[in-house]
Formats: structure tokens, sequence, C-alpha cells
């Protein structure tokens, strides 16, 4: 049984009166420890695929499995749980709350599970020195630089342990020493904690990370393949 | 955490919520003021008509309430004294000998009431003695002498020191009459009683109508107007077999209650208005708000916010602007009713419309701690019914949805 798995995914939209496919039958299978990017152009499906297998958004056919759960068999408060305890999310554009510092962003996540509030603290503190952010967890994101709003976005996306982190375009917004930063940082934690990553992207930078490369074209798959990372961690 | 999400995130945008704040406290002020107003003017009127003639509660004889003529008189008994003299919440009495009879001037006649007083004890339980617009009140040694109402003395075209001719039915049935000089002309600010009331010596009363020891009534007045019922209770209980009627304000003048109680009812609608203009202030701000962070929104859904902590946050936030106009709305409303209770509220610009309504010309305003319950939780409830639209709103969105608008 594999992470995740996509099977002849079909997403149709409704533009007016134009049916816009956006996914033509995607077959993918993610397993745990990947750090795949799935790459194309502006159009290309991206950013749906990722949303579909976040539970964002529904198939219109096909069927998505993560860890073992179909999403489009389980109810909205299900998706909701799937989304908080097993999916990590980090946005193209930062997206932290921006009336919360640094650590109750990380701590957000795990208030919303329950943690008791010193147990958050201390894993949220824990979580933001891995990510060398320590020095400003009391700092709001508009006092942050992109490169570190990033890192709180990275670091609030891991900070429950999720099965697999969801990145769209986590690079977009960033220039390439602070983007190569970020990427070395998510490389390092999916070799030392096992986890699963899975990028957008059509950085040529974000690619030479990955260790597995889906391109995407006209909302198909075109190629796929296995391949070294750039860098060894 | 949410709480102080909540916090901070009303203040993201502090112009509106100031805008916000101002127009809830502005609407509470008018609201609070306004309870204060109405109990004042309600307090006015009755104060006005309780110290003119009725007192807080009266005695009499069987059948005169109904039907006030002279063969439904009273005795004032040794009994009946003592009772007057130890029940603690009164505060004076007076009795009285109310007949309707006829004045006559040398121009004209006109139907009057005609009370007959001892002036001491009267002074205590009405405003006539104080309310002499000409010449003086009663004096118990100078028999024969009257006071009548300013507009009435207009009407009869008589004045100090003119002759007065009275004249009413005797209790064997004869037509009494007797001649009276007028000593004063008084106004109590209320025309209808002026214009039909004159007052005379309760024992020139009692030998122009052959009545002996008798009397019509005894009015009497309280410490307080709250111990009306129970006051009349103990004189029911105590004045048993006296034969006696014992009747509160409240069911002598069922005009000025029904009235009040009109007039509550009423206002609810004036506090619904109100109430219904800050709801929409609420409701505005808030749709303005959460239309500005739907982005926001999708966000927290896409990592596991589920709907009822989304919907939580936004109820929160009207919480938090609620608490804040609460306290500063209801400080400043009482303290402007506090200060128009302690300096009065001159109406006297309006005196016709006083008149009208029976009220004296200056309000003392107060609120009951009821009426500011009723003013905060009404205020609570209007933010948080008034948030469930644009957080049930927020919360249905899907998240992929919301996360396309540009944040």
């Amino acid at each position: 049984m594999s992470l995740i798995e996509v099977h002849n995914v079909i997403k149709n939209y409704i533009d007016g009166k134009n049916t816009v496919e956006a996914l033509r039958g995607v077959d993918i299978k993610i397993e745990t420890g990947e750090f795949t990017a799935i790459a194309g152009p502006s159009g290309s499906g991206k950013t749906t695929l990722l949303n579909l297998i976040g539970g964002l958004d529904t198939v219109t056919s096909g069927t998505i499995k993560v860890d073992d759960v179909e999403l489009s068999a389980v109810s909205i408060r299900r998706l909701s749980e799937m989304r908080l305890h097993k999916i990590g999310f980090v946005f193209q554009s930062y997206n932290l709350m921006p009336v919360l510092s640094a650590l109750e962003n990380v701590e957000f996540t795990m208030m919303l599970q329950s943690v008791p509030k010193r147990e958050r603290t201390r894993r949220a503190k824990e979580i933001l020195d891995k990510v060398g952010l320590s020095e400003h967890a009391h700092r709001r994101p508009p006092a942050l630089s992109g490169g570190q709003q990033q890192r709180v976005a990275v670091a609030r996306a891991i900070v429950s342990g999720p099965a697999v982190v969801l990145a769209d375009e986590p690079t977009a917004n960033l220039d390439s020493g602070t983007g190569a930063k970020l990427l070395d940082l998510m490389r390092t934690l999916n070799k030392t904690e096992n986890m699963t990553f899975i990028f957008s992207t059509h950085d040529p930078m974000v690619m030479d990370y990955a260790t597995r490369l889906i391109q995407l074209h006209d909302g198909a798959v075109r190629s796929d393949e296995m391949k070294n990372s750039k860098t060894a961690g | 955490m949410l709480l102080r999400m909540a916090w901070l995130n009303i203040w993201r945008n502090p112009k509106r919520t100031i805008i916000l704040l101002c127009s809830i406290i502005v609407g509470l002020v008018g609201i609070i003021f306004l309870m204060g107003f109405i109990r004042g003017w309600f307090d006015a009127m009755i104060n006005k008509t309780i110290r003119t003639y009725e007192g807080h509660m009266k005695i009499m004889g069987p059948g005169y309430n109904e039907n006030p003529i002279i063969e439904n008189h009273m005795r004032v008994t040794e009994k009946t004294q003592e009772w007057l003299a130890t029940d603690p919440a009164i505060s004076a009495s007076a009795e009285r000998v109310a007949v309707q009879g006829l004045a006559s001037s040398a121009h004209r006649s006109m139907i009057v009431k005609i009370i007959g007083i001892d002036p001491a004890n009267e002074r205590n339980v009405s405003v006539i003695a104080d309310s002499m617009r000409s010449g003086k009140f009663l004096d118990p040694d100078e028999r024969n002498s009257i006071i009548i109402g300013e507009p009435l003395a207009d009407k009869l075209k008589t004045g100090l020191g003119k002759r007065v001719v009275l004249m009413s039915q005797q209790l064997g049935g004869q037509i009494g009459s007797e001649a009276f000089k007028v000593k004063g002309v008084f106004n109590t600010g209320s025309t209808a009683y002026d214009e039909h009331t004159v007052y005379i010596l309760k024992s020139d009363a009692q030998r122009m109508l052959e009545f002996h020891n008798r009397i019509t009534e005894i009015v009497i007045l309280l410490d307080n107007i709250g111990n009306s019922d129970a006051t009349a209770a103990r004189a029911v209980a105590s004045l048993d077999n006296e034969n006696l009627e014992v009747l509160t304000w409240k069911e002598r003048l069922p005009f000025v209650t029904k009235s009040i109680e009109m007039s509550n009812k009423s206002m609810l609608f004036v506090y619904a208005v109100f109430y219904l203009a800050m709801a929409f202030g609420i409701l505005n701000a808030l749709l303005m708000s959460i239309g500005e962070r739907i982005h926001e929104f999708g966000v927290m859904m896409a990592i596991g916010t589920s709907r009822s902590i989304i919907v939580l946050m936004i109820l929160l936030e009207s919480v938090c602007i609620a608490t804040i106009a609460v306290v500063i709305g209801t400080a400043l409303g009482v303290s402007l009713v506090n200060f128009f209770g302690k300096t009065g509220m001159d109406l006297s610009a309006f005196a016709e419309a006083m008149e009208y309504i029976q009220a004296e010309n200056v309000l003392y305003l107060y609120v009951t701690p009821s009426d500011i319950a009723f003013a905060t939780i009404a205020t609570f409830l209007v933010a948080i019914l008034f948030s469930f639209y644009p957080a049930m709103k927020a919360s249905r969105m899907r998240p992929v949805d919301a996360l396309r608008k540009t944040g």
C-alpha cells in the first residue's frame, strides 16, 4: 500500500459555458519518504493535483487515497481532521496568521489538535529551533523576511508530524539563495524524519533537489522519473 | 489562543473597529438614557398626581370610590387613628371632606369639587400649600375662607378678597350653602384640576353639609411609593371590621398604570429599532472584515481548522467588540442618567406638553439594575445573533475557493 494513490483522476472546472479539463486521467503512487516535485508550466494542473491530494477540492472522477483513506468517501469534517493530523501545507505566499507570532503560528495547529498549552509551546520552540528561527519566535509575520516566513510555514506544516507535506511552489516568492536554504531544510527533514514532501514547481532548482520528478502537461502525466537529489543533505 | 486571535483580529482595522464601537456605544447610551428618561417621566407623572391630590393610598367610606356621594361617608374611629399613627410606612395623613358642588361668583357659576381640609395636615400630604399663585393658604382660624384654582378664578371672574358662594347637597338631602371669601388662588400646573377645585376648611365643609364629625376620605403619604401594596394590605388587616375601603394609587389611578404599561410596550418597539440599527452596523462591519480575510480562512481550513472553530472565532470577535462597547456604553449611559438624576432635567420649555401628560416640569432620571441588565444582555445577544450569518458564511466556503481569493 502506497502512502498516496492517485488513480485515473479527472478534474474539470466549469467556466461559464465551457468545461476546462484541469486533470485528464492522472495515475500516481507516492511512497513514504519521497521528496517529489510535480513540475510543469502554468495551467498544467500542478496546483489542482496538490489541492486534490490535500482534500481541499474534490475530483470529478477517479479516486485519491491518502494513508489508505479514500478522500471522496469521507465527510467534510473527516477531511478537515485528515488535513489536521496527516497533511501539512506550505503555500507559495507563506500564508501565516498575521496577528500571531511565529511561535503562535506554529502552535496553532497543535491547539486545533487539543495539545496542552505547555506541551505545544515546548514543541513549537523545538521546531522553530530546528528551522533556525528560535530567535524570531515572538515576531509577527510582517516583521519577518520572506524566507523566514516560509520557514515558519514549514515549521507549522511539520510540527504535528504529518504523513505528507504538500508544498505549492514554496520558493516562488523567494530569491534563489533563500530558496536553496529552504530546500536544504526540507530535504534534511525529509531525510532525518523520513517525512514525505510533494512540491508543485516550475523552478529548476526545486526539480534539482527532488528525488522524483513528475512532469505534468495539459493535465496529464508526461514523465515520471526517480533521480538523484542535488544535495546529499 | 482563539480569544487572543479574535482580540487581535478586531484591531487589524482599528478605524473600522472604532467606528463600529462608537455606533454601538452611542446606541447603548441612547437606550439607557431613554430608559432613564421614561422612568423619570413616569415618576414625575405619578408624583404629580400623588402629590396634587391622590396620595399613595386612601381610606374611604364603603362605596365612595365607585360613587363619591356624601352618603358614602366614613367616621374616623380610634382604631383607625391608632393604625395611622403606628404603621411604620406612613409618613403623613390628612382627613378630607370632598363633595361635588356649585361655586358662584357675582358673574358666573361653575360645578366644582369642594374639598374640606385641615390646613396643617394637608401641607404634609399635598403640594396645594406650595402652589399658591396669589394670596395665602387656608388658616384654621379664619372661618369661611376659600382658595380656588387660577383658571377657575378667571372663569368666575373673581379674585382675592371677593365673595364666592358654595352650594352642595347636605347629608339629609337638603341643599347647604355658605358664602366664602377668596383668601388665595393656587396653580398646581394642571389646568384640568385647577379649573374645577376649591379648598375650604374641613370644619366649614362639615358645618355646611351638616356632616358633623364625618369625612369622606383619609389621604395617606408613605415613606416610599414601593410600600403602597404592603401598607394597603396591613391597613385591610388592621381595619378589618371598620367597614372601610383601602385603595392604593394604582387602584385609584388605573389610567396612569395603564398608560405606563402601554408606554413600556411601545418603548420595546423603540428599543428594537435602536438594536436593529446596532445589529446592521455589526453585520456590515463583520461582513467587510470577513470579506477581506477569505483567503486567510481558506488557509485555516487547509491546515485543518474545522468549521465550528471558524464560527467560534468570528463570534468571539463579535463578543470582544460587544464587551468593549457594553463597558463603555453602560458607563457613559449610566453616568448621563445619574447626572440628570441629580441635577434634574428641566423641561420647562415644554411646560404645556408636560401639563398635558400630567408630569412635573423637572424630570429626575434613573435606571434600575434590571434596566442595565436588559440593555447589556440585549447588546450581547444582538452582537452574537447578527454575527452568526457572517460566521456561517465564512465557515461554509470550500477551502479551495477561499484560497483562490487574494488576501
